[in-house]
């Protein structure tokens, strides 16, 4: 009840200001946080996507694309090959609030979620395990941006919550984006 | 200006993700040794001159932790074939970790174990790392079941991971249907088998009936012994059939060995027929396989027993 009141409130909130419209591309990396310490298995890592939406002004409503670049792990021995690629690509809706902090420089605080999809094939010595599958996430996040005109430059932190097998993983984010706002 | 800044910008952006498109990383692993190959490729046999001892403990090697170490110098000391009993490399047995952390250690020893695959192998995908690391040893890759001979004893592995097999541990699933056949094609006197999730336990998990299919056709096979780790603890069961039942004449002995190096873990309510439990340290369980006998002795990393009996095989 309490969000319901809040987005009643966002929407209600005196505008004197069309929709505006926004498309941006974002690139930058993220990883589970034991990956950062010592190195290993991430689907994540280099990322880049798209993002859409709409400022109703201040009330943010659009989607997202990320594409994480993830790795390709290769271990080699006499009598043994080892062949791994991972990567996961992110995709649903978003909803933000816009908070101007100045003239040129606003934040926009969101919440998002939605399906994403981890690709993973193994090869041991010719055997192959192709363990790729949907699951969800919830994602939250801030961006903070800088006008320069009708274009804008910006750059993100982002956490994405999803479960994986017995355990939900955290995996945190900086992203850098550039858009334009119609 | 503006405007050609932000383009400038834009085109930067795209472009360094594409020029780093190629993650990719490239290392060596130790070279496989496998032991000499037995009838069959499932089937692997271990010379054993005299009575051979199996040393057993699971939930191993951590880095943030030297108590893998500990019981490691323990291995140093000990003949025997040994069983890694899951969770060999926290916290997600990838290829770093069982390089950096399992390899150092109970890796001084990877070409006299037999691996099994627990929960945390599974955190990576398919558990590539653990079967590229062990080799052939552990069985054919993304399978996880395999079986082999020890003296007079016929000893059998299976992957206790039932969600991540296509068609879990049920009766009639692939790998039950392998252990069915496995067992017709060696009655041996005595046998014992081993995997990750212990069917009962005290612990922190509880008891785990995933397995309960293949522990029903071990107890219809005859068989000894079951050993398992996941809990974080040591604990021995009496002779149990699949049902819980105390059954001196024809049940399975079970220990939960988790004592290989994880932080330790308390007990919960003692299960029935709980006859030994242990936590707070860090030790294998050593077992002695006579030809139609067997002795336990769980030993601790600074080489007191802790626990000890003798069986006989039915």
């Amino acid at each position: 009840m309490r969000w319901l009141a809040l987005a009643g409130v966002l929407i209600a909130l005196p505008t004197g200001a069309e929709p505006r419209y926004s498309v941006a591309a974002i690139g930058g990396y993220a990883s589970e946080g034991r990956t950062f310490a010592i190195g290993g298995t991430s689907a994540y890592r280099l990322g880049f996507g798209v993002r859409a939406g709409v400022s109703l002004p201040k009330l943010y409503l659009g989607a997202m694309v990320t594409h994480h670049l993830g790795m390709h792990d290769i271990a080699t021995s006499p009598g043994l090959s080892y062949d791994a690629r991972y990567s996961t690509t992110l995709f649903g809706p978003e909803i933000g609030y816009d908070a101007p902090a100045s003239r040129h420089l606003r934040l926009r605080p969101y919440l998002g979620g939605g399906p994403l999809y981890e690709r993973s094939r193994t090869t041991v010595n010719g055997s192959v395990s192709d363990a790729s599958h949907f699951r969800g996430f919830v994602t939250v996040g801030v961006v903070a941006t800088y006008a320069l005109g009708d274009a804008f430059v910006g750059v993100e932190l982002r956490g994405v919550l999803s479960p994986f097998h017995d355990v939900t993983r955290w995996t945190p984010g900086a992203f850098a984006t550039v858009g334009y706002a119609f | 200006m503006e405007t050609g800044l932000s383009r400038r910008a834009f085109v930067l952006l795209l472009s360094a993700p594409m020029a780093l498109a190629c993650v990719r990383s490239e290392r060596a692993l130790p070279v496989c040794e496998l032991p000499d190959a037995g009838e069959n490729a499932s089937s692997l046999n271990v010379a054993a001159p005299t009575d051979p001892v199996l040393l057993a403990a699971g939930d191993i090697a951590d880095c943030d932790d030297n108590a893998a170490e500990r019981t490691a110098r323990l291995l140093d000391r000990l003949d025997g074939t040994i069983a890694a009993l899951g969770d060999n490399a926290y916290e997600s047995g990838t290829l770093d970790e069982y390089m950096e952390c399992y390899d150092p250690t109970w890796g001084r020893h990877r070409n006299r174990t037999r691996p099994t695959v627990g929960n945390h192998e599974y955190r990576t995908p398919g558990a590539g790392p653990y079967f590229a690391y062990f080799c052939g040893l552990a069985g054919e890759p993304f399978k996880g079941w395999y079986s082999y001979e020890l003296g007079s004893w016929h000893v059998v592995v299976l992957n206790s991971n039932c969600s991540q097999l296509a068609d879990g541990c049920a009766a009639g699933s692939e790998q039950h249907r392998w252990l069915r056949d496995d067992l017709a094609t060696h009655r041996t006197k005595c046998t014992l088998a081993y995997w990750h999730h212990p069917i009962f336990s005290s612990g922190q998990h509880g008891n785990n009936g995933s397995m309960g299919a293949m522990y029903r056709e071990l107890y219809d096979a005859g068989a000894e012994i079951v050993l398992a780790g996941h809990e974080h603890d040591y604990e021995r069961f009496a002779p149990l059939t699949p049902f819980g039942e105390r059954d001196d004449a024809r049940g399975i002995r079970e220990f939960v060995v988790g004592t290989g190096g994880r932080a330790a873990r308390a007990f919960g309510a003692p299960k029935p027929h709980s006859e030994a439990r242990h936590t707070g340290l860090y030790g294998v369980l050593s077992l002695t396989l006579h030809d139609s006998s067997y002795d336990w002795q769980f030993i601790r990393d600074d080489g007191g027993a802790a626990d000890s009996g003798h069986g006989e095989c039915h």
